[in-house]
């Protein structure tokens, strides 16, 4: 089910891609980062039976992976358990399309279960002067609103899912809430949106142990020049120009009136 | 030979996944079924199997994910000065005009640098300055002797306490309709600075120039 959800947004995310006609970098790789927002346990995490990651300690992200894309079966299990070790969490078959950017994410569902969810990246073009920020639900919460300096960006958000916008790049004070309340679950937290990027904020660990927190990933490479440079008023010198060329016109009119003048007077004499 | 080939693999490998190391490590998840999987992808055998020894003692690393520092403030450009031409003029932040184009400032008695792009001393991208040639309430302003700068001519940036020098490597003159824009805001790439403004033919009804002068200058 979740598979298919990301195939459906990859295949979309891709299309827009090859729209703006950017060059098909590593066409077949993807590129793949990990975060691990599973709170309190430090694990290992197997990728087709081998190890991938060890000692993965909660709140830390990978550098992003660039890996063929396909077909990968992920374990995670307790740091050192071996690779036949007991699965804490377990996702077969999790597909990774070529050219996607993907961030798989260890972490608890709503009621508090750990799960893999692999999220695709958006990495098209942002506008001049904008960022595009990313919210993703991975904590064993209820739905949140997502307000930047005390105002709702985005509202009943529930696990695991994500939301996503332009806004201008700069600073902004970002908290989480209960949805529809103003009951502050996390934050408030400054968070510096680069003109160019996605910020993606994770909102993760457990409502019922107190220990709800931000994780931030930060994608760049999406900058765009503004449209041009209008650098340039004009001059005061309209009139002058009118002036200039009326006179033009004014001389070619006497020029002309002059050479009719005379060829008249020319056709009587002959 | 072989075995320094393998152990450099698998150094590189070590120190931090790169797209370069992308085959190698493919090679690695695929192989992982059966270790004596013939590696696809054209990969040197040699290869596989340092990805096959690598796998079996991982590092990726992981880091906590905080987020980003909030960029430098305080050391933006705030005086250009081009001796040789007899310009020196303040310099303000801008950004993007609600049409997407440049904001700059209205008075052609001051430059706009682009604050989305690189901060003099930055070690790469570039540095762009610009500012109106002209206005109708005003007149003409200091930007327009940018036509007779001459490469070689001397820029020099004040960014509060501290100045950075450039040396200019080109004035050119290009219709707004070929400006290459990617260029001229590019963020990567050696550092350099781009002072423009306009230049060529006013269109009084549109009430835009039809080029833009462009000075590029590298760091000294």
């Amino acid at each position: 089910m979740k598979t298919l959800r990301v195939a459906a947004v990859t295949a979309l995310s891709l299309a827009s891609l090859g729209a703006l006609g950017l060059p098909a970098q590593a066409a077949s790789d993807a590129t793949v980062s990990i975060l691990h927002a599973v709170p309190g346990a430090t694990v290992d995490v197997y990728a087709n039976g081998k190890a991938l990651l060890t000692n993965f300690k909660p709140g830390t992200l990978t550098k992003p992976l660039m890996l063929p894309g396909g077909t990968y079966d992920l374990k995670v299990t307790a740091a050192g358990a071996g690779a036949s070790g007991k699965a804490v969490i377990e996702a077969n078959g999790v597909k990774v399309p070529s050219g996607a950017n993907i961030t798989v994410v260890a972490h608890l569902d709503a009621s508090g279960k750990p799960e893999l969810t692999p999220y695709v990246n958006d990495t098209s073009m942002v506008p001049a002067g904008k960022a595009r920020v990313t919210v993703r639900h991975d904590a064993a919460a209820p739905a949140v609103d997502v307000r930047a300096g005390g105002a709702p960006v985005f509202k009943n958000l529930t696990n695991p899912n994500e939301a996503k916008g332009l806004v201008p790049a700069g600073t902004i004070k970002a908290d989480v809430v209960l949805a529809g309340t103003s009951t502050v679950a996390i934050g408030p937290a400054d968070l510096t949106l680069k003109e160019g990027t996605n910020t993606i904020v994770y909102a993760w660990g457990s409502a019922k142990d107190k220990d709800l927190k931000l994780a931030v990933q930060t994608i760049g490479g999406m900058h765009s020049a503004p449209a041009g440079v209008p650098a340039g008023g004009g001059q005061a010198q309209a009139p002058t120009d009118l002036i200039r060329y009326a006179g033009i016109g004014g001389a070619a009119l006497l020029a002309g009136g002059i050479v009719l003048v005379s060829r008249r007077r020319a056709v009587p004499t002959r | 030979m072989v075995a320094a080939l393998v152990a450099g693999l698998f150094a590189s490998w070590l120190s931090s996944p790169r797209p370069g190391d992308a085959a190698a490590l493919g090679t690695a998840l695929r192989g992982a079924a059966a270790v004596t999987t013939t590696p696809v992808d054209g990969t040197e055998p040699a290869a596989g199997s340092a990805a096959a020894a690598a796998a079996s003692s991982p590092t990726l690393q992981a880091t906590p994910a905080e987020p980003p520092a909030p960029g430098p403030t305080g050391a933006t450009p705030t005086e250009l000065t081009i001796a040789a031409a007899g310009l020196r003029m303040p310099v303000v932040p801008v950004g993007v005009a609600a049409d997407g184009e440049m904001a700059l400032p209205p008075t052609p008695a001051r430059a706009g640098w682009y604050r989305y792009g690189a901060l003099p001393g930055d070690p790469q991208g570039a540095v762009v300055i610009a500012g109106h040639l002209d206005q109708p309430w005003y007149g003409t302003g200091p930007l327009a002797r940018l036509n007779d700068v001459s490469p070689g001519a001397s820029v020099v940036v004040r960014t509060g306490a501290t100045s950075r020098r450039y040396v200019v490597t080109e004035v050119q003159r290009v219709r707004k309709t070929r400006l290459d824009l990617a260029t001229l805001f590019r963020v990567d790439g050696p550092p350099s600075l781009h002072i423009v403004t306009c230049g060529g033919r006013f269109d009084p009804v549109a009430r835009r120039y039809d080029e833009n002068v462009v000075l590029v200058a590298r760091p000294v």
